[in-house]
């Protein structure tokens, strides 16, 4: 499977990645080398086994849906890269 | 400096604040050499110190200097996981491990260079420059945990805490001559830590001694409500249980983990170790994983994908860096931000990302994630039918030493390639540590002993012993 230039370019918009023209190109064969080493995967005979999602065992976790107050707003949204008095700025959509 | 000699020190008379200062001196010293520590936090420190002198916590624990990986969040703390997209980031909270620290009166240093977003073994993915092993200062201290390890070894912090998605904090460990402790995964809880692979990631300690280890584990393991998949289980008593009679156990050999190519010195001192441990009772027993040959396209699909999806949320929009390109047109400021603001990003987390988002993608989800899970359930299968026979695993660390800086740097898939006895353990969800076990060549080597889900113990009972063995071997 090769990984060409145009793949690259897809799966950099859709990881919302800027590339240059000649990182397309290394990122291009250093990940053909990578998918081609992965393929291997295909040898396993899998049809019996089951996906593991998630490996501690642990199922159907859930607490009480019961609201607590935030004690450290405040310093959440100092980490905000723009503000304005109590408004936080973010690019426009619209 | 371990922590039973630092409580020794204050026994005979230093004040934390004098040996605080001591640690500090040998930072400033050492430091602009190793590049281990990437912010440090004297001034904080110091004041723990004398608040500490006036009224002490009556905790092993009390005043010990701590280094810790900057992937974990410290409130109020500069925290990058060495990445260009947090270069200015101050953490918001603390991680679960670091409220736990503090309460048992641990001070910290500093937090500590890694590779970017943890993603890396040789800590040469750092944003902020590479790190340098303290017994030969042109070879790599390992990673991603490497400038924690690095300030172990190097005497600059008397422990440090790590992260091990796929071999981060054992590798690290091995290659600088300290141990390095993965928890069994959900023993330590995650909340607050920058996750990488959210079903790989674990937090633990890398010491000086196997005690050190212990002790740490006793502080940071245990539920949390935070983290929904952090375990129940009690914790059992770590530190004050390591004595034990070997004799009986079983421990196994896996035929997978003796390679060709490995190096012969580090396949000796291996060998050479299952013997001192023969001496000690053990009988070894030689068991086969079979599917250990997929275990680093499994760990790779796998933690690309999950990583992709991690990493999404740095978007220059609530924290990290915001830039932007300033396009024409409003309607492309949002995606421009994007584009602009995860630039920051350097080319290992950008190769993941893209990885990530390949082995997710419709037409290709079912051929290599869903494999790859699939074949992760195999791999926890052969290990719980061995673990059915023997009481542990023990297995090289690493298949050889330290390497030289840039001597890989440019081979994305050879640098893979060194987490090969690492990842199964990450892929099983199981807990290891790798301690010291001799040289070869003059560069440390790890022996890794692997256990049973949350029998952290044993592994620590095994090591413990081991240790102790090696000192009258010494003497």
């Amino acid at each position: 499977m090769t990984i060409d230039p145009a793949l690259i370019q897809k799966l950099a918009m859709l990881s919302r990645i800027r590339l240059t023209d000649e990182e397309i190109t290394r990122y291009a064969s250093q990940m053909t080398r990578i998918v081609e080493y992965v393929e291997q995967l295909q040898e396993v005979e899998t049809s019996h086994a089951t996906r593991v999602r998630q490996i501690s065992g642990l199922e159907n976790v859930t607490r009480e849906d019961s609201p607590e107050p935030y004690k450290a707003t405040e310093d959440l949204l100092n980490a905000f890269p723009e503000r304005d008095g109590r408004t936080l700025s973010v690019p426009n959509i619209l | 400096m371990t922590i039973r000699e630092f409580q020794e020190a204050r026994k005979n008379g230093a004040t934390i604040s004098e040996l605080v200062t001591q640690f500090q001196r040998k930072i400033e010293e050492k430091n602009p050499q190793l590049n281990a520590f990437l912010t440090t936090t004297f001034e904080q420190a110091q004041t723990r110190a004398q608040t500490l002198d006036q009224q002490s916590i009556d905790h092993v624990l009390c005043g010990v200097p701590l280094a810790i990986k900057d992937v974990i969040l410290t409130k109020g703390v500069r925290t990058t996981a060495s990445s260009k997209m947090l270069d200015h980031h101050t953490a918001s909270y603390d991680a679960h491990v670091i409220e736990e620290l503090n309460a048992h009166g641990a001070i910290m240093m500093g937090k500590t260079n890694c590779d970017e977003f943890a993603m890396g073994a040789s800590n040469e993915n750092s944003a902020f420059g590479l790190v340098r092993n303290p017994f030969d200062l042109k070879r790599v201290p390992g990673g991603s945990s490497g400038g924690s390890a690095a300030a172990v070894a190097a005497d600059l912090c008397v422990a440090a805490l790590g992260t091990d998605t796929g071999g981060s904090i054992r590798q690290p460990a091995a290659f600088c001559g300290v141990v390095g402790l993965k928890p069994t995964y959900g023993r330590v809880s995650r909340y607050g830590l920058i996750a990488l692979c959210s079903s790989f990631d674990t937090i633990g300690p890398i010491t000086k001694t196997v005690e050190d280890a212990a002790i740490l584990l006793d502080t940071i393991a245990g539920y949390d409500s935070h983290d929904m998949t952090s375990v129940p289980n009690e914790v059992p008593s770590y530190a004050s249980h390591l004595q034990r009679d070997l004799r009986g156990l079983k421990i196994g050999i896996p035929s997978e983990y003796f390679v060709d190519g490995m190096n012969l010195e580090v396949e000796q001192r291996i060998r050479d170790a299952v013997k001192q441990l023969e001496r000690l009772g053990v009988e070894p027993v030689e068991v086969s994983l079979p599917h250990t040959k997929y275990a680093i396209p499994v760990y790779y699909v796998i933690l690309s994908a999950e990583a992709s999806s991690n990493l999404a949320r740095f978007d220059g929009i609530r924290y990290g860096t915001r830039s932007t390109d300033s396009p024409e047109s409003a309607m492309d400021r949002l995606l421009d931000t994007y584009l602009s603001s995860r630039s920051h990003f350097g080319p290992e987390p950008k190769r993941r990302m893209m990885l990530g988002s390949f082995v997710l993608s419709s037409g290709y989800a079912d051929r290599y994630y869903h494999q790859a899970q699939k074949v992760r359930a195999m791999i926890k299968e052969e290990f719980d039918a061995v673990f059915q026979n023997v009481d542990v695993l023990v297995a090289p660390t690493t298949p050889a030493t330290a390497f030289k800086l840039g001597e890989q740097v440019n081979d994305p898939l050879k640098m893979y390639l060194e987490d090969i006895f690492t990842c199964p353990v990450n892929i099983a969800g199981l807990p290891a540590i790798s301690i010291p076990c001799g040289t070869a060549s003059k560069l440390p080597v790890g022996l890794q002993i692997i256990g049973k889900p949350l029998d952290e113990l044993t592994i620590l009972q095994v090591a413990y012993q081991f240790e102790q063995s090696q000192k009258v071997a010494k003497a």
